[in-house]
């Protein structure tokens, strides 16, 4: 097991790094890309902007930039802000909390439909029942979320006024956990109706597998009651698949929350992405990318380590 | 093959979803041809009205015939699935086998890079790469295609691993077939089955992202109508025209949905006959 870890960790640092490198070439190259955002000005003469880029250090080569972007990051400094100079890092602990909440807010709502729905649609004798539940669940994963968040927005706060329409907290208003609730709930359920409905397809399959398992039948047939079997015997195992493919997903969650944080106005690190590219604002797009494909990596490791815990046959490999 | 091993796992759903399909595809090919009226046409005398008869889903805020527009917006949801669908087959099928069949250090290379480009967070990667291009259909599939060969990749290499050391391949070899033959001639065509139901499944995948690209503005570029793009300009005008954000995302929804049933189904008729290798060997 030991050795697996060790294993899966070294592959996880240059992998990191590949990635990092990968969108660091991407970032700067791109039209438009860091020297690009003062060569267009024109109010600075050519010695200013020399001066400019030589303080940047946009005048040396990629792979040196490169270097020295990394040798700070091990320092836990991605730099500072084009917009306003503040610490890259500080920004990014500002929005990241944000995003944390809602993922995982939307990530439990997620996990209390899912595992209900496909418990229900595996182990029930009515079709239509079954039926219902796997129409709904493919109506969630066909859904575009943003068009999901809009529906919402445009429905429950356009016309009923229920929810406010964007935002984390009422601007001005006193900050409380009420609020902070009012504004979370529908972003969070937009979300966990997607994952959800992924999660119950998934889920109910796996059930279904596990019920057919020689235990469970002995489990029945020594009188156990149904309910202690569903919960005892097929749950159990199934909330092995169901550990394995949250965090299999997560990253998923993570990037397409994005689109989520956009429509609901929600500060997070979604928002702060397209925020920062509008803004050319490079050091912060860059050090928003490298977190998140950090938690990706972190994430895929987890995902690896609860896998060969639950099933001893992958450790060999 | 008899017949009644198919028929259960193609249900009514998986006829209706393929009947739909059709009849997008035909509606969205011929309808431009017959259904006469430009999608971009501006007309700032009419905008934001409701559904009539003479705007069959009411005016956008330049007051463009929204039900032009789904048609050629349908259009392009449609070509950008599938072409990203056929050119993530194309490199993922490629690069799989070529990793699969050859192995050693190539395969741990290819592998690598494999899951590289999968902890890539691809929404704001595919936001960020999508300032290189100029933004039209072909470029916006070229992209998403750039993020999601990989399953392919993964999925053929397992296969090829496998068929590898099946007897037909070790016979082939024995009789002197070179690389690419046994490549191209035997191991390829066994993973087409699996392949499809892949291509099949990465469809609803594209269109969805190529809707939240362009709903996010970095997506295939207006005037061009695209049902992510339209959804856009959709929450300024909530209030005065909520018709606006209705019909895109039902027509995402619906296409997204009616290719996962069909995908699935092929899934499942795969998985219920005989494995798609064994029927092959049996036969050659």
């Amino acid at each position: 097991m030991l050795n697996f870890g060790l294993r899966r960790l070294m592959l996880a640092v240059p992998s990191l790094v590949l990635i990092s490198a990968t969108l660091f070439g991407l970032l700067h190259l791109a039209p438009g890309g860091p020297a690009a955002v003062y060569g267009a000005s024109t109010t600075l003469t050519a010695e200013q902007q020399e001066q400019i880029e030589h303080q940047l250090g946009l005048d040396r080569p990629l792979t040196a930039r490169y270097v020295t972007w990394l040798g700070r990051v091990l320092q836990a400094d991605l730099g500072s802000s084009y917009r306003d100079g503040r610490p890259v890092t500080h920004v990014i602990g500002e929005r990241l909390p944000a995003t944390l909440l809602l993922m995982g807010s939307a990530l439990v709502l997620g996990l209390m439909i899912a595992v209900p729905i496909a418990l229900i649609a595996a182990t029930t004798r009515r079709r239509s029942i079954r039926a219902g539940v796997h129409f709904l669940t493919l109506l969630g994963v066909s859904m575009p979320t943003f068009w999901t968040g809009l529906l919402a927005i445009l429905i429950l706060a356009g016309r009923l006024g229920w929810i406010p329409a964007g935002g984390m907290t009422t601007p001005g208003g006193p900050a409380s956990a009420g609020d902070l609730l009012h504004h979370l709930i529908t972003p969070a359920a937009v979300i966990a109706i997607l994952y959800a409905s992924r999660w119950g397809r998934y889920l109910e399959a796996d059930v279904r597998g596990v019920l057919d398992e020689d235990y469970v039948r002995t489990a029945r047939s020594k009188g156990l009651p149904e309910v202690k079997v569903l919960l005892g015997h097929v749950f159990r195992n199934s909330l092995i698949s169901i550990i394995t493919l949250v965090a299999l997903e997560f990253p998923l969650m993570l990037s397409g929350a994005v689109v989520t944080e956009v429509v609901f106005s929600w500060p997070g690190m979604g928002r702060l992405v397209t925020d920062a590219l509008t803004q050319r604002d490079y050091p912060v797009l860059m050090g928003t990318l490298v977190i998140i494909a950090m938690v990706v990596i972190v994430a895929n490791l987890v995902a690896d380590f609860l896998y060969s815990w639950a099933d001893p046959r992958v450790r060999l490999s | 093959m008899s017949r009644g091993r198919w028929s259960p796992a193609i249900g009514p759903a998986a006829w209706f979803a393929l009947l739909s399909l059709v009849l997008l595809i035909v509606v969205t090919v011929i309808g431009p041809v017959s259904f006469d009226r430009d999608p971009n046409a501006i007309a700032l005398t009419s905008i934001l009205e409701p559904p009539s008869l003479q705007h069959l889903f009411g005016t956008d805020d330049l007051g463009r015939d929204v039900f032009a527009r789904l048609i050629h917006g349908g259009r392009v949801s449609l070509i950008v699935g599938i072409a990203t669908a056929a050119l993530a087959v194309t490199v993922g099928t490629m690069v799989g086998a070529v990793a699969g069949f050859l192995g050693g250090w190539l395969d741990e290379a290819i592998s690598r890079t494999v899951d590289m480009f999968l902890s890539f967070p691809v929404v704001p990667v595919a936001l960020v790469a999508s300032a290189f291009l100029t933004l039209d259909v072909f470029s916006v599939a070229l992209l998403i295609a750039a993020l999601s060969w990989m399953q392919i990749a993964r999925l053929v290499r397992g296969h090829v691993l496998a068929l590898r050391e099946r007897d037909f391949v070790v016979a082939a070899k024995t009789l002197g077939a070179s690389n690419a033959r046994v490549l191209f001639m035997h191991l390829i065509p066994n993973t087409v089955p699996v392949i499809l139901v892949a291509a099949t499944l990465l469809v609803p995948f594209a269109i969805l992202l190529e809707a939240a690209l362009s709903f996010l503005g970095h997506g295939v570029q207006p005037p061009t109508p695209t049902w992510g793009n339209m959804l856009q300009s959709a929450p300024r005008f909530m209030r005065d025209a909520p018709w606006l954000a209705v019909a895109p995302g039902l027509l995402i929804t619906w296409t997204v949905a009616c290719f996962t049933i069909i995908g699935n189904s092929m899934r499942r008729v795969m998985s219920g006959v005989a494995r798609p290798v064994t029927q092959r060997e049996v036969r050659g």
